[in-house]
């Protein structure tokens, strides 16, 4: 605990060991301090405005305006219930910052859930997680339990007047779950299908409550901005997007991880300083800046910083933030048919180009991977990540899954066109059209 | 009204629309899978792509679902951009990637949602050259055969069975390009309404096993706008014939009534008309035996009879207005009895005075579906008259539709609908004698015997005084009533009463499909008839298509009509009433024969001949019943059906306007008579071939402007005139928006039909109930003698959706369904008497005695056991009634 709060709020309590502080320790540090000068003694909407004044932006992938989102909750009848539901899913391939803090430092998320909670008046939290993270379960219910005997959590919290009760609800485990209708879907027992928007959550959630659903490391920033305010936040950053953020990166680096760096890191850096570089004998070829459903850049765009203009810019998004390398002696096919696997496996089943089009997808990846290609086959993927693309399937699933697909045809397309074999009968010749 | 600009064309629509309605209704043939006109939109399939522009100088726009896009003023679309016909293309390509292509041995194949919409797409060429997913299949039962590999996951299976029938045991499982639809295990379909997942499914996973049995195409197939015969809901039929049997029934749309779905009783119920065993040739009493004889001689022997001495008659509430009505002509009013059970007529009677009298409007289903809140008052409407169930489950969803009207979303967008719902419904009370199928949706419920809920209806104030409340303070209230006289009149009470605070609604259950239209003639009761009989001083009685042994107890109707000295039967069916006959005439069931029914709304619609049941080359003399009885009257005022429709209307003031019920038998399309099959019909020549290698005659209808026959008009004909849906590039069922004005709206030149008691109340004969009903014992009555006479319990009868109909429980795949006779004791009856479900016991009641085996059930009302009403020994018992149980000793 050696590490400047005001530098890294984030992450500044959590130790090598990653045993998780006490709620003595927590509150030794700092913790729940912003609480204490919150809880009844602020209007609710003036948290609101701290976070969006603090331009905190969703860690979730998306990007979107935190404090703008808790802004549509109707906040006109106080004895309508709202929730607040925390999305720790995180099963995007090559993401694990939010179960580095849940288990490293579980009551930054309580307090953070806390203000948020105040923000909307939520008298109830969920915190959906993901199946594997049974550490980061039983943390968040010992944490859970520390707070409420410490009159945190319960009712009346603090005198305030203000209740909240918060349920850690473990996920059955499937991708879509991170998409924040199909949790809530899932989370009511429902098959865990997106829903149609609108209704948005903010208005019409859980149980059809007006919902915020926020990623956990969203959430963890919000106890920093509560005590040292906006300014503080947005001057973290180095580029216009504020605050810190988790970065990561895996692959052939020779430190694979996950470190808490300012907003607008180059990526350089990131992967250089902090992940070591790269293995020897290994280069850098391609690298996903924060998730598989992410498109692709390359060694020339090593110099961009990690924000989510910048990355948005270069053609890509900056998702979770969390990179994923590969070198030169790994396959573009073998990584997309990899990919593709998954995202034809965790497709919900609901819209037709999502359910059958990435599967097709998967077996023109296999077939080229074992060299038995057709003439044809590269244009009907190319077909794919246009029809697949935003507006045209019900949810956001599909279109990711044609990010890396897409730019792994525009950096790479001569590996996939080694994987078409040359014409030997009659079948295998293209159809004129 | 919204003007929306679609390929720089102008429609205007009508407010709060989308855009592929807009479309489908301005005939823009815009293909699609999951949206259904009564289902709404869900945004699963990605069919019905098109390009939506910001205004009219936005050239760019984006690719949007037509079904997901709100139609408001102003909004430009095209259809034609080719980005829009690319996606549209592809989704179909994506969904034959894992469909079998198995058109030449599928059932649905030429009455296919999905071969219309490949083609329609142009989607030709198949680039997908990997395996496809494969699954197991399930028996479902006997009514629907599941074929799962063809599935399109178009959810419409699920939605239509569960979001919109309430079904529970159906369902998706697995996920992505694994997704089934089906049971948990094999097992027959619960719900009372599977049926219609043969027409929900846009393809060949859910067929119909019963046309499966003795398959042929569905182009081949030879049809009749028809009504339904198995309730008095009067849902619209389609039933198809082939080669002399019929082989389904579909629904036909009729925006009032049925709209777009049918149950199971009434799409399964047909095969009874099919049974081998149906007397077909004219028969003679010969010592025990009958022996055939010729339609000439038969008439002989009838009018020689009838001139012997006094006759008397018994109608059928199954038979058509028509043929009751020649009956009575035939036999005179006063000697006219309508042949339903002892019960019934108690009922029906109280029925019509109660319609005739009400304040309260007496909607039909689709203005049911209107309701804020609902009292149902007597037995489970689900297995009585189950389509009304499903229409009460919709009016449950209008709370969830004006919870979406305080957020602004549109009815169309179902899963938002739902999102914002969470399950929410508008306040539904039960007062019934026992567990409802509606149980599920209901607010409260209470378990009464009869008296009971009668005692409950006359005073709400003051036994539920919360139900009292909501039912005030709602908007159109409905109250739908069933069971015994007293609970009609107190439903009709409360309903008048209820229309000093709103728009009250009244919907009263007659038993049969005819109940009310037989009624409204006059007759005397069943009872009566009995009576009369008894006497000895009958000497000819005429009994109409209507098994009379199972009306009244058996053996007393046996040995009264023993005690007339000729029995004239008119039967559809052998039955202990036809094997007692005299003189036997065979009897054009409702599908072989035009006539008219009365619904529970008084609703008289026209039901039309399907097709000709006398087979080329046979001895056949099978007729419509009214025919046999105009040529014993010997009235040759009566040449067709119009005539005698017009001499009813002359003789009964309340069936003014009956002729309007449908296009008269003359009426023409410029000079053609409608086409009963379609023009892809095959085998015209060659299906008879067995009989003749001669192309038959073709035979004239009197009744109805049809023509057996592929030849005659085809295409746009008035609404009450579509034998089956058909239009180029649409063959399957969803062709019927191509008749319609605005898709899901009324069929062009209506759907036919006239509302008798709406314009006709004053001239309700003022008989017409208490001379049906007077002659009964009150059950009310029954019950406060109950209560001092220890032992005893009320027998009262359950009705089964199957089993109950004596028609459908005839049918086979239906009598699979049906359940086995039993006697029902709730648990606290059960140990009182010592018996336990399983048990052997005896049920003795002034009707009889029958041996039934117990069958437990927890929530049937105290100081009441139940039998299945019409199974077993105890069809004919006038219950409810009082009963003494006693276990049988093993």
């Amino acid at each position: 605990m050696t590490r400047d709060p005001l530098q890294f709020p984030l992450t500044h309590r959590i130790t090598a060991d990653r045993q998780p502080p006490s709620i003595g320790d927590y509150e030794a540090s700092g913790g729940y301090a912003a609480v204490r000068q919150t809880l009844g003694k602020t209007d609710p909407r003036d948290v609101t405005q701290q976070v969006k004044d603090a331009k905190l932006r969703g860690r979730g992938g998306a990007g979107f305006p935190a404090g703008m989102k808790w802004s549509f909750v109707p906040m006109d009848d106080p004895q309508q219930q709202k929730y607040v539901v925390v999305n720790g899913d995180e099963m995007e391939p090559g993401t694990f910052k939010d179960r580095l803090l849940i288990e490293g430092d579980p009551h930054l998320l309580i307090e953070g859930i806390l203000l948020t909670a105040y923000a909307i008046q939520a008298t109830e939290a969920f915190i959906f997680l993901r199946l594997a993270y049974h550490v980061g379960f039983a943390r968040l219910e010992t944490a859970i339990a520390e707070a409420r005997d410490a009159g945190l959590l319960g009712k009346n919290i603090l005198g305030s007047g203000f209740d909240l009760t918060i349920h850690v609800h473990s996920s059955a485990g499937r991708y879509i779950c991170g998409e924040e209708t199909a949790l809530l879907n899932a989370l009511e027992g429902k098959r865990a299908t997106p829903r149609e928007k609108p209704p948005f959550p903010a208005v019409v959630g859980a149980w059809g409550q007006p919902t915020v659903v926020n990623n956990i490391e969203t959430l963890c920033c919000v106890p920093g901005i509560v005590a040292h305010g906006a300014d503080w936040f947005r001057g973290l950053g180095l580029t216009d997007d504020a605050g810190t953020k988790l970065f990561g990166a895996s692959g052939r680096v020779k430190r694979p991880g996950v470190w808490e760096l300012p907003m607008g890191t180059p990526v350089r850096e990131l992967l250089d300083e902090h992940a070591g570089g790269m293995r020897d004998g290994y280069a850098l070829k391609a690298w996903l800046p924060g998730g598989a459903s992410t498109d692709f850049l390359t060694a020339e765009h090593l110099d961009l910083p990690m924000d989510y203009d910048a990355i948005g810019q270069a053609g890509s998004r900056m998702g979770t933030g969390l990179i994923t390398v590969i070198d030169d002696q790994q396959s573009m096919v073998s990584v997309l048919r990899n990919l593709e696997h998954f995202f034809a496996q965790e497709s919900c089943g609901w819209c037709t180009p999502c359910r059958d089009g990435i599967p097709w997808v998967e077996k023109i990846l296999l077939a080229l991977e074992a060299g038995q290609g057709r003439p044809g086959d590269l244009e009907i993927l190319e077909q794919h990540t246009r029809l697949l693309g935003p507006g045209r399937t019900f949810c956001a699933h599909a279109p990711g899954a044609m990010e890396p697909l897409q730019s792994a045809l525009k950096y790479f397309r001569a590996e996939f066109e080694a994987g078409i074999a040359p014409p030997k009968t009659l079948a295998d010749l293209p159809k004129a059209s | 009204m919204p003007k929306v600009t679609i390929d720089k064309q102008d429609h205007d629509c009508a407010a709060g629309k989308n855009l592929l309605e807009v479309a489908l209704s301005a005939g823009i043939d815009l293909p699609y899978f999951c949206w259904h006109p009564e289902m709404g939109s869900v945004g699963a399939c990605r069919q019905c792509a098109v390009r939506v522009y910001k205004d009219e100088n936005d050239t760019e726009g984006r690719i949007v679902m037509a079904c997901m896009t709100a139609a408001d003023e102003g909004t430009h679309c095209s259809v034609t951009d080719p980005e829009a016909t690319e996606m549209r293309r592809q989704v179909v390509e994506w969904l034959m990637s894992n469909h079998p292509h198995d058109c030449p041995v599928c059932e649905e194949g030429g009455e296919c949602h999905l071969q219309d919409m490949t083609v329609m797409t142009g989607q030709v060429y198949r680039r997908h050259r990997f395996a496809k997913r494969t699954h197991r299949n399930q028996d479902l039962g006997p009514f629907i055969e599941h074929e799962m590999n063809r599935c399109i996951a178009c959810y419409r299976c699920t939605r239509y069975y569960r979001d919109y029938a309430g079904g529970t045991d159906l369902n998706v499982y697995n996920a992505h390009h694994h997704v089934y639809f089906g049971r948990a295990e094999d097992g027959p379909l619960e719900s009372e309404f599977a049926g219609n997942l043969v027409e929900v499914c846009p393809t060949g996973v859910f067929t119909d096993k019963a046309l499966s049995a003795k398959y042929n195409r569905k182009w081949d197939l030879q049809s009749a706008p028809a009504v339904c015969t198995h309730c008095a809901v009067g849902c619209n039929t389609s039933p198809g014939e082939r080669h002399g049997q019929i082989k389904r029934v579909h629904n036909r749309f009729n925006d009032a009534i049925n709209r777009y779905f049918l149950c199971d009783r009434g799409r399964y119920g047909f095969d009874d008309s099919n049974r081998d065993d149906r007397p077909r040739a004219p028969r003679i009493k010969d010592g025990e035996a009958h022996k055939q004889t010729s339609a000439e001689q038969v008439l002989i022997d009838a009018r020689g009879a009838l001139e012997s001495g006094p006759a008397i008659g018994f109608g059928s509430p199954s038979a058509s207005v028509e043929a009751n009505a020649a009956l009575q002509a035939l036999v005179g009013a006063e000697h006219f009895y309508s042949g339903a059970s002892l019960a019934d007529d108690a009922l029906i009677g109280a029925m019509v005075d109660a319609l005739a009298s009400t304040r309260a409007r007496t909607p039909e289903l689709a203005e049911m579906e209107q309701a804020d809140a609902v009292l149902i008052l007597g037995d489970d409407p689900t297995q009585l008259a189950p389509r009304i169930a499903l229409a009460l489950r919709q009016a449950a969803r209008n709370k969830a539709r004006a919870m979406a009207d305080a957020q602004q979303l549109p009815h169309w967008n179902e899963l938002g609908v739902q999102t914002i719902a969470q399950g929410a419904t508008s306040p539904l009370f039960i007062a019934s004698p026992d567990a409802t199928g509606l149980d599920d949706l209901a607010t409260d419920t209470a378990q009464l015997g009869p008296d009971g809920i009668v005692a409950l209806a006359a005073s709400l104030v003051e036994e539920r005084p919360a139900w009292l409340e909501v039912l005030r303070q709602a908007k159109r209230p409905l109250i739908v009533a069933s069971g015994t006289p007293g609970i009609v009149r107190a439903a009709a009470a409360l309903a008048n009463e209820l229309c000093a605070d709103n728009d009250a609604a009244l919907v009263l259950c007659p038993p049969e499909a005819n109940s009310l239209g037989l009624a409204l003639l006059g007759p005397q009761s069943t009872q009566a008839g009995l009576e009369h009989l008894e006497t000895g001083e009958v000497s000819t009685v005429v009994v109409l298509a209507n098994d009379l042994s199972r009306r009244a107890p058996q053996a007393r109707v046996l040995a009264a009509l023993n005690q007339a000295r000729h029995l004239i039967v008119i039967a559809e069916r052998a039955d202990a009433t036809s094997d007692a006959a005299d003189l036997l005439l065979p009897a054009a069931t409702a599908f072989e024969s035009t006539g008219s029914l009365v619904n529970h709304a008084g609703r008289a619609q026209r039901s039309v001949q399907v097709f000709d049941p006398n087979r080329p080359g046979s001895d056949d003399v099978i007729r419509a019943a009214w025919r046999w009885l105009a040529a014993l009257a010997g009235r040759d005022d009566w040449p067709d059906l119009d005539a005698l429709i017009e001499r009813i209307e002359t003789d009964h003031p309340v069936f003014a306007g009956l002729g309007h019920a449908a296009l008269d038998a003359d009426w023409r399309k410029g000079n053609l008579r409608l086409a009963r099959a379609p023009h892809r019909q095959s085998g015209r020549t060659a299906k008879d071939a067995h009989h003749t290698v001669h192309e038959p005659e073709l035979r004239e209808d009197t009744d109805a402007p049809f023509q057996f026959s592929m030849e005659g008009h085809h295409g746009q004909q008035p609404g009450s005139a579509l034998p089956f849906v058909w239009h180029p590039n649409w063959s399957s069922n969803q062709s019927v928006f191509k008749f319609q004005d605005e898709v899901g709206g009324p069929l062009r030149g209506g759907s036919g039909g006239v509302r008798l008691l709406e314009h006709n109340k004053r001239v309700v004969p003022a008989q017409a109930g208490t001379q049906l009903s007077d002659r009964v014992e009150k059950p009310e009555q029954l019950d406060s003698r109950l209560r001092g006479n220890d032992g005893e319990l009320l027998l009262i009868a359950t009705p089964h959706c199957f089993g109950s109909e004596f028609r459908s429980a005839a049918s086979a795949p239906i009598a699979q369904r049906a359940p086995a006779p039993y006697l029902a004791l709730n648990l606290a009856t059960a140990k009182t008497l010592g018996v336990t479900g399983g048990d052997t016991v005896t049920v003795a009641t002034a009707a009889g005695e029958a041996t039934l085996r117990v069958t437990l059930r927890p929530k049937l009302a105290d100081g009441c056991a139940a039998v299945g009403l019409n199974l077993g020994d105890t069809a004919g018992w006038p219950l409810p009634m009082p009963a003494t149980i006693a276990k049988v000793s093993a």
